[in-house]
């Protein structure tokens, strides 16, 4: 199902819950006003365009021929740079890479480490970019209105039989293993795994973020962690929560360190004068 | 006759909703509040009976024919309800049951004749009206400018909940059909409703399904601004 056809439905996806979750009205800014961005962070854009080289890397393997560290560089560079032409002067830039030719020397270092350190021996790659939808049901077992979306970045097998979901990241600083226990994203994923029969509904799903991390020697780091029936259904609980909020049109800010990029700051700072 | 009693508009909590095709919100008032207005306003001087009825096997329905009498005053109309088969087996679950809601059904238009709920209709065809209370001429237009994109709507259920997954995909269609893109449709939406099309309200999602099915068309907004808004 391609990703357009899940988006014609109603739904929310755990971008959506994330950003919810973290400040409302940024939500109500994004997605249900539509608001262009005031400004965008290259880290958007950066990790959009490392992702699409990741994708033409694991969709390679799936073809039987791997696609070479040139090629994904090559990739890498043409999104950026056509994503950072189109952006234009919206796009703020950091001091890990202040301007675009910078940007891509880093980016090219990291894709570097990624072809050299991607190692899925043992694996068999069932899908790149996987869209996935599902009804939504409360923690009573009522269906909502709403599908759950989501698309994976790439499930693969073990030799066990047992499947993985694998998600990339790319970050300057390490991910500790609470947060990657207590990520939603991953949660999400089984929960639409589960609900297409990929998995039994009360499996535990092994998961795993490979995290790129932006450094003077890029590195990439693999972080395990698990995902089982009990985490869905509090997921769904929190995901209902959220679709209660935006139901009753609950939007306020909150300040959290992501303010600093936000892309909604001139916004913000007039929202209690509208 | 207390004939202002029974044309008094009913209080919210009695109008229950449904949703009925292309998902078209519909306002019914339920059979005891009906009764409950006649005994009050006619101080239980009626009676009603059904005059005729008649069984469509091939369409699963039942008509009856309905005459309400009170002081004087005979009113006549027809009701009609759905005959339920068991999904399995196909066979009719209870008859009488589809019985006693066409009787009711027929009741409550004949009410409607002395009327009671008559607010709930309009346009002169008696078919429910989605709309009641806070529906005004030309309200697709009037909700546009009394919205501002950033205030925050109030919420809630009913009319006031988010738009149904079927208004949405009907929406959706419509659009389609008219040659308009999701895009087109999601600023028009946020124009006149100061919202994208996945989050505005139940009544709006019903008043532009209405107004796309006017054959209206919605102008380009980029080289009308303002357009039919105003």
């Amino acid at each position: 199902m391609a990703l357009k056809t899940l988006t014609d439905r109603l739904h929310i996806s755990h971008s959506q819950i994330f950003t919810y979750l973290n400040c409302s009205l940024k939500y109500q800014f994004r997605y249900v006003l539509k608001l262009p961005p005031e400004r965008i962070s290259l880290a958007l854009p950066f990790g959009s365009a490392i992702h699409k080289a990741i994708e033409l890397y694991y969709r390679s393997l799936i073809e039987g021929k791997e696609a070479s560290l040139k090629q994904l560089q090559e990739l890498f560079s043409d999104h950026l740079s056509q994503e950072l032409n189109e952006k234009g002067d919206l796009v703020v830039y950091k001091k890990d890479a202040p301007d675009r030719d910078s940007a891509i020397t880093l980016g090219c270092g990291m894709l570097g480490a990624f072809h050299q350190n991607a190692d899925l021996k043992g694996y068999r790659v069932i899908a790149v970019e996987l869209p996935l939808a599902a009804t939504l049901y409360t923690t009573e077992g009522t269906p909502t209105d709403i599908d759950l979306i989501g698309v994976i970045d790439l499930l693969i097998k073990g030799q066990s039989g047992s499947l993985v979901v694998v998600d990339n990241k790319t970050a300057a600083r390490a991910k500790t293993q609470s947060e990657v226990d207590a990520d939603l994203q991953m949660t999400a994923y089984t929960y639409l795994l589960a609900s297409n029969r990929y998995v039994f509904p009360t499996a535990s799903v092994q998961c795993r973020f490979d995290v790129l991390r932006k450094l003077k020697t890029p590195k990439l780091e693999h972080h395990h962690t698990r995902r089982g029936a009990d985490d869905r259904k509090r997921l769904a609980r929190i995901a209902t929560g959220v679709l209660a909020g935006i139901n009753a049109s609950v939007f306020i800010p909150s300040r959290s360190w992501m303010c600093t990029d936000c892309e909604y700051a001139i916004a913000c700072a007039g929202w209690h004068n509208e | 006759m207390n004939r202002e009693l029974l044309e008094q508009p009913f209080p919210a909590e009695a109008i229950r909703q449904r949703e009925g095709n292309f998902g078209h919100l519909i306002d019914y008032i339920e059979g005891h509040s009906v009764i409950q207005r006649l005994n009050d306003a006619l101080d239980g001087n009626w009676s009603f009976e059904v005059v005729e009825h008649h069984v469509f096997e091939k369409l699963d329905e039942i008509v009856v024919l309905g005459k309400l009498s009170t002081h004087g005053l005979v009113k006549s109309q027809f009701g009609a309800s759905t005959i339920k088969r068991a999904r399995e087996t196909k066979q009719i679950i209870c008859m009488a049951d589809a019985f006693k809601a066409a009787a009711t059904d027929a009741l409550k238009k004949c009410a409607t004749l002395l009327g009671v709920g008559l607010d709930l209709y309009a346009g002169g065809d008696m078919q429910p009206a989605r709309s009641n209370r806070d529906r005004q001429p030309g309200h697709h237009r009037g909700s546009v400018s009394s919205q501002r994109p950033h205030s925050n709507r109030p919420g809630g259920n009913g009319n006031n909940g988010r738009v149904t997954a079927k208004q949405h995909q009907y929406l959706l269609s419509l659009a389609r059909n008219k040659g308009m893109t999701t895009k087109q449709l999601n600023d028009h939406c946020l124009q006149a409703y100061g919202a994208g099309l996945d989050f505005i309200k139940r009544k709006e999602a019903s008043d532009l399904i209405e107004f796309l099915n006017s054959n209206q068309s919605i102008p380009d907004s980029s080289t009308t601004p303002g357009g039919y808004l105003n």
